[in-house]
């Protein structure tokens, strides 16, 4: 990773390498994001594009870390070891897209009911129901 | 007798066999329909789970059949306390992403609207935590003093909850001469409010004492829930959107952050205190600079804005609004989340409630101030 | 003693004369007497609790800035009489879960407690039902039979935020039994009699709240705590425990709980009025009328203190009870003790 300092500079990462790139993100002293504000996710069809918002208190820069996963089978390492942010974040990731997030300490259902909404209302392929109850508006 | 186990999870207490308590989804103190499943040894928490989803709405699903202009009134809907702020986030970030600029005037009628919402919302937080510590009667002196800033609210927008005031390119109309006249005599009398609440509610001994040494939490802890706004600047973090990343025109303006040092349930409290008397100070100087002019910049019909990525964070009373659109150069965003304060906010609620009493779980969620329609989206 | 002016004293004599003279029979004049006794002590606890519900609203109002009642009849006035016939009407609500008995004896135990402290009120000079030689230890003794209907209903009701509320009664009762005991101990001693027309008398010149300050403080907050009122009001804790002990009651059987808290509350004002405040001694005014002024008052302290103090924490009022009221109450009586000694040696 080149050493990116802008306003809400954006950093591609993969699956694999995430956790340790965020590591590196938080603990390196040239960067020092000791916060994880979002994480959220953006459905582009065959990926999921995860979307990791940081921030660091002492430089106060943003910056953007996204990884993509395939939609198919989205699996990704959890980050709630490094922000206990990720514990919220990730669980509504999960509900709404059905991300699985390994090493997650509690991944039940956040937003969804106990037992989930039985589908991922966030992916592009789930439309809504219009007013009279057919699917797409 | 089953042998005695004097900690658990950490916290010390009698050391009796451990209970779950269901707070909520209904009850008195939760603000909405928030649920804490309370695991208590005797009348101390030993973990508090959060449970949140009972008012999930789907917004971010919502926003995605909806074109740019159509979303704002469903913004009004995420914090109800706070819509003028919740409205501003939105539509400066649809103003990033289109490019556009808003005429001055617009600007500060944005800035002394927002300010306004962030004292009524104060002044909700406070009557709601006297009430949740037992304090019947502070409530309706807030309240009766929010209910100025829901007239004028009313009067600008017609509207007294849920505004949508604030449009892209810049606000619905124009201010009056009779509003500004309101805001005046509001901004004399608001010292006056704030030594009655002094005197009933701030002052009282059992007040401080309920609230001050409970809930400290070590700041980077917080720092690491991505916690925000108030509760985070009561642990000492001086971090203040309006002020580290001004977004519109708040460069202009000369305010404090109030910041704590010991990070408890009553610092927590006193920062909202101490921001209504700040916010007034923006108003104040809002006022004074107001230039004449048009109210709104010529915004096309119908959005298209260009296909990219945005996020635009907002310093709403309950901590950082971020709204991250996607675009995909059509009328509708392809895909808008939204950072809710309260909804990281709450992330802390575990960590703020080991080892208090039941009591001060109602006064944990008190000082978070957490608004459910905004948590559960 | 000027039994003559008394008109209660009056009408209970022409009572029993005019059954006597009916009957002939000495034992059933007396028997009516009694019961005239408890219908007259049920008559004001029922109509005391009937004026205090929209006496309270109409005062909780007037601190809140709100009207408060006032839309059946002059000012509200049969807004709690709207009230009882609702939770009259109401159905009977038992839960499955609950312990049948216990659960529908609790309510009617508390109420019974707090009636017969009424017993040995003095509400006028002779007017007393049984002026017992050990009158306040009667009224202390019932009083704190409170704790077990309480405890009662938490247990029984099967529910948590129940049983947390009636463990925390017993924790509350107890420890502010003691102060409470001890600051009364301050005037028994001055008066040396547990008699309540003895010390009605003895303040007929001084009232005790002048040579007995601190007693009359603690005897304050610790009534305030034995009627769970805020800031003492732990049991109940809206905003933490829903309603306490009384989570699953409603209707007639909550309203039990309702009007045990009333009595006991206007039970606890006239102690005060009977112990510190001089009774019914007061010049031009009859007794009754005197003794009911000063009731009236302390009532007014005691929604006051409601309606403008948040609720203390559980641990805090432990802390409060045994580190400051109870050596604060054994100072008095140590000081009350020595004053004795040096300016009444040995009477």
């Amino acid at each position: 990773m080149n050493q990116v300092m802008i306003e809400t500079g954006v950093v591609e990462s993969t699956p694999a390498a995430l956790l340790a790139d965020l590591q590196e993100l938080r603990d390196n002293a040239a960067y020092r994001f000791d916060r994880l504000l979002d994480v959220t996710a953006v459905d582009r069809g065959e990926t999921l594009e995860l979307v990791y918002r940081l921030h660091s208190l002492q430089t106060n820069c943003d910056l953007v870390v996204k990884a993509s996963v395939d939609s198919a089978k989205p699996e990704i390492a959890s980050v709630s070891g490094l922000w206990e942010a990720a514990l919220f974040g990730e669980r509504e990731v999960q509900d709404m897209f059905g991300v699985v997030f390994i090493g997650h300490p509690d991944p039940r259902p956040l937003l969804a009911p106990e037992d989930g909404f039985g589908f991922f209302p966030l992916r592009k392929n789930y439309k809504l129901p219009g007013r009279s109850g057919q699917a797409g508006r | 007798m089953a042998q005695l186990k004097l900690e658990h999870n950490g916290v010390t207490a009698c050391g009796t066999e451990l209970y779950l308590l269901n707070m909520g989804p209904q009850h008195p103190s939760t603000h909405g329909v928030l649920r804490v499943l309370l695991e208590l040894d005797g009348e101390t928490v030993v973990q508090a789970t959060p449970v949140m989803g009972y008012l999930h709405r789907g917004l971010e699903k919502l926003a995605e059949a909806r074109t740019y202009p159509q979303f704002i009134p469903y913004t009004d809907r995420l914090d109800y306390v706070s819509s003028m702020c919740n409205n501003l986030a939105y539509c400066q970030a649809v103003e990033k992403l289109i490019g556009a600029e808003v005429p001055e005037r617009a600007e500060y009628i944005r800035v002394i609207m927002a300010e306004l919402n962030r004292i009524a919302s104060h002044m909700l937080f406070i009557g709601a935590t006297a009430l949740d510590l037992g304090g019947m009667s502070g409530m309706m002196y807030t309240f009766r003093d929010r209910e100025y800033i829901l007239d004028l609210f009313n009067l600008a927008s017609g509207s007294r909850l849920t505004y949508s005031y604030v449009r892209i390119g810049g606000v619905m109309n124009d201010i009056s001469v009779e509003f500004i006249e309101l805001l005046r005599k509001f901004l004399a009398d608001l010292p006056g409010m704030l030594t009655e609440y002094d005197n009933l509610i701030n002052g009282n001994e059992i007040f401080q004492a309920r609230l001050k040494g409970v809930s400290i939490v070590p700041a980077d802890r917080l720092i690491s829930q991505g916690v925000t706004g108030p509760v985070l600047r009561a642990s000492g973090i001086d971090y203040d959107l309006r002020v580290k990343k001004p977004y519109g025109i708040y460069d202009r303006f000369k305010f404090a952050v109030p910041t704590g040092s010991v990070g408890d349930n009553w610092e927590r409290y006193l920062m909202r205190v101490l921001e209504i008397s700040e916010s007034a100070k923006i108003i104040a100087q809002a006022l004074e600079n107001l230039p004449e002019g048009p109210v709104m910049a010529k915004i096309p019909k119908v959005i298209k804005p260009p296909v990219g990525e945005v996020y635009h964070a907002n310093e709403t009373p309950r901590g950082e609004l971020g709204f991250h659109i996607v675009s995909d150069g059509s009328t509708k965003p392809y895909r808008l989340h939204i950072r809710r304060p309260t909804f990281y906010n709450l992330g802390c609620v575990n960590a703020l409630c080991q080892g208090v009493k039941i009591a001060d779980v109602a006064a944990v969620l008190a000082v978070l101030d957490p608004c459910m329609g905004e948590a559960d989206a | 003693m000027q039994e003559s002016a008394s008109l209660w004293v009056g009408l209970g004599r022409a009572i029993k004369q005019a059954v006597l003279a009916a009957t002939g029979a000495p034992w059933v004049a007396e028997l009516v007497h009694t019961l005239a006794g408890v219908v007259g002590i049920l008559s004001i606890i029922l109509l005391s609790a009937l004026v205090l519900v929209y006496l309270e609203r109409k005062v909780c109002a007037w601190m809140q800035m709100r009207l408060g009642p006032n839309r059946l009849g002059p000012y509200g006035i049969f807004q709690t009489i709207a009230d009882i016939i609702k939770l009259m009407t109401k159905e009977d609500i038992q839960p499955a879960q609950v312990s049948p008995v216990m659960w529908g004896l609790a309510p009617v135990l508390l109420f019974m407690a707090a009636m017969t402290t009424y017993a040995v009120i003095p509400f006028d000079a002779g007017v007393i039902f049984a002026d017992l030689n050990i009158g306040i230890f009667f009224f202390v003794a019932v009083g704190s039979q409170a704790t077990l209907p309480m405890l009662m209903a938490g247990w029984a009701s099967n529910n948590k935020y129940a049983m947390v509320g009636g463990m925390r009664t017993v924790a509350q009762m107890i420890s502010y039994e003691i102060p409470l005991v001890f600051s009364l101990l301050g005037v028994v001693m001055i008066t040396g009699s547990m008699k309540m027309s003895d010390i009605v008398k003895a303040q007929e010149g001084l009232w005790f709240i002048v040579t007995q300050p601190i007693a009359f403080v603690v005897y304050l907050i610790a009534s305030v705590a034995e009627t769970n009122r805020t800031p003492f009001d732990l049991v109940e804790a809206e905003s933490e425990l829903v309603a306490g002990p009384f989570t699953e009651y409603s209707g007639m059987r909550w309203a039990y709980f309702f009007l045990a808290e009333y009595a006991f509350m206007v039970g606890a004002s006239c102690i005060a009025a009977t112990l510190f405040l001089g009774g019914w001694n007061g010049p031009f005014l009859p007794g009754w009328i005197w003794f009911f002024i000063k009731v009236a008052a302390m009532i007014f302290l005691f929604m006051w203190f409601r309606w403008t103090f948040p609720r203390i924490r559980v641990d805090q009022l432990m802390s409060f009870g045994w580190k400051v009221l109870l050596p604060l109450s054994i100072v008095n009586v140590v000081v009350t003790g020595i004053g004795l000694w040096l300016f009444f040696p040995l009477v």
